[in-house]
């Protein structure tokens, strides 16, 4: 039983510290941040930024693409 | 193995799930309570942010939801935006979901919470890079009535009109709703109003349904490390945003190329809701 839970737990705890291999090393502080393409409503490539927040991710996309005149 | 065991790792795993699910790629700020709206309008907002190109018009659906002590005015696309980045926990899933949502990311990123009481308000946003903002204010808008009506969802409107942010703004507010707000920052008439617009046409809010509101739809704001600010500096900072956004380009590891369509973009933004 505990041999069961160790390994579950080691598991786990593995499985979580993958999730944290693609972002760039930074201080426990600091904000994670990943390099994404940055893709415009009409599908084409804007570029390639490093975004460390939800909103430099959404006013990249706004700034680098065209608005959609929807 | 045994009913306990089975019981027992059946917990691990949803544990396991469960703390999984928490570990988002990005923080997302918690929404804090604030207060039940009683009603709900939803406005269509269009804009020409590019004096020099009538043709370009970005259109958004933003919500008033006005409560006995407060009112917001957001774009709902914002919560949708905050949920669906709280379910990707890695490079990957982000990468994936910018692909398939490349075309829904159109959305405003400000929320205006009045003080009903008070006629006052904060103003929340972000500037790129740089961080959350917020500044209080008590904009003194001094109403002109006019004698003209019109008819907006089936109410008789008034035509009043003010001087805010260097621009002329008419609005049609309805009596018949006795709420003393309105989109945007605009309220101190004695009605609803169900429509601003600037006096060159650049911006217009019109109402296009009056609800009520659903479960869960409340008043809130983001918890968050706000900078904060006055209407001037944060004017300014956004204005100057766009002379060093070259600058925040290469900053973010954008190549030549992004740079100088994020400089030649920027120029475009040339006609801000509040010019002064």
């Amino acid at each position: 039983m505990r041999t069961i839970a160790k390994f579950l737990l080691i598991t786990l705890f593995s499985i979580v510290g993958i999730g944290q291999l693609n972002r760039i090393n930074a201080a426990p502080e600091e904000p994670p941040c990943v390099t994404v393409a940055i893709v415009c409503p009409d599908g084409h490539l804007a570029g390639y930024a490093v975004i460390c927040n939800m909103e430099d991710l959404y006013t990249w996309t706004e700034i680098l693409c065209e608005e959609n005149p929807n | 193995m045994n009913h306990n065991k089975l019981k027992f790792i059946l917990f691990i795993l949803f544990v396991s799930s469960s703390y999984m699910g928490f570990s988002q790629i990005f923080p997302i700020p918690k929404d804090i309570f604030i207060e039940k709206p009683q009603l709900k309008i939803i406005y269509q907002y269009h804009y020409q942010l590019d004096s020099t190109n009538p043709d370009k018009i970005s259109k958004r659906t933003l919500w008033l939801l006005i409560g006995d002590n407060y009112s917001s005015f957001e774009d709902p696309k914002k919560k949708w935006y905050k949920d669906e980045m709280r379910k990707i926990n890695s490079q990957q899933q982000l990468q994936d979901w910018i692909f398939k949502n490349a075309g829904m990311t159109n959305f405003e990123y400000f929320t205006i919470i009045k003080n009903r009481k008070l006629k006052s308000l904060t103003y929340y946003n972000y500037i790129l890079m740089s961080g959350h903002y917020k500044y209080e204010e008590t904009p003194h808008l001094i109403w002109k009535l006019e004698s003209d009506t019109a008819n907006i969802l089936g109410y008789t409107v008034q035509h009043a009109w003010t001087y805010y942010g260097g621009r002329i703004w008419h609005a049609w507010f309805t009596p018949a709703i006795p709420i003393s707000d309105g989109p945007y920052k605009f309220m101190g008439l004695p009605g609803l109003i169900l429509k601003a617009e600037d006096s060159k046409h650049y911006y217009t809010f019109e109402a296009i349904a009056i609800e009520q509101p659903a479960e869960g739809e409340d008043i809130t704001y983001e918890e968050n490390q706000y900078i904060e600010t006055t209407r001037e500096k944060f004017l300014e900072a956004n204005r100057n945003l766009r002379l060093d956004i070259i600058n925040k380009a290469q900053e973010a590891g954008l190549n030549a190329g992004a740079q100088q369509t994020a400089a030649q973009n920027m120029r475009l933004r040339n006609n801000p809701i509040e010019l002064k």
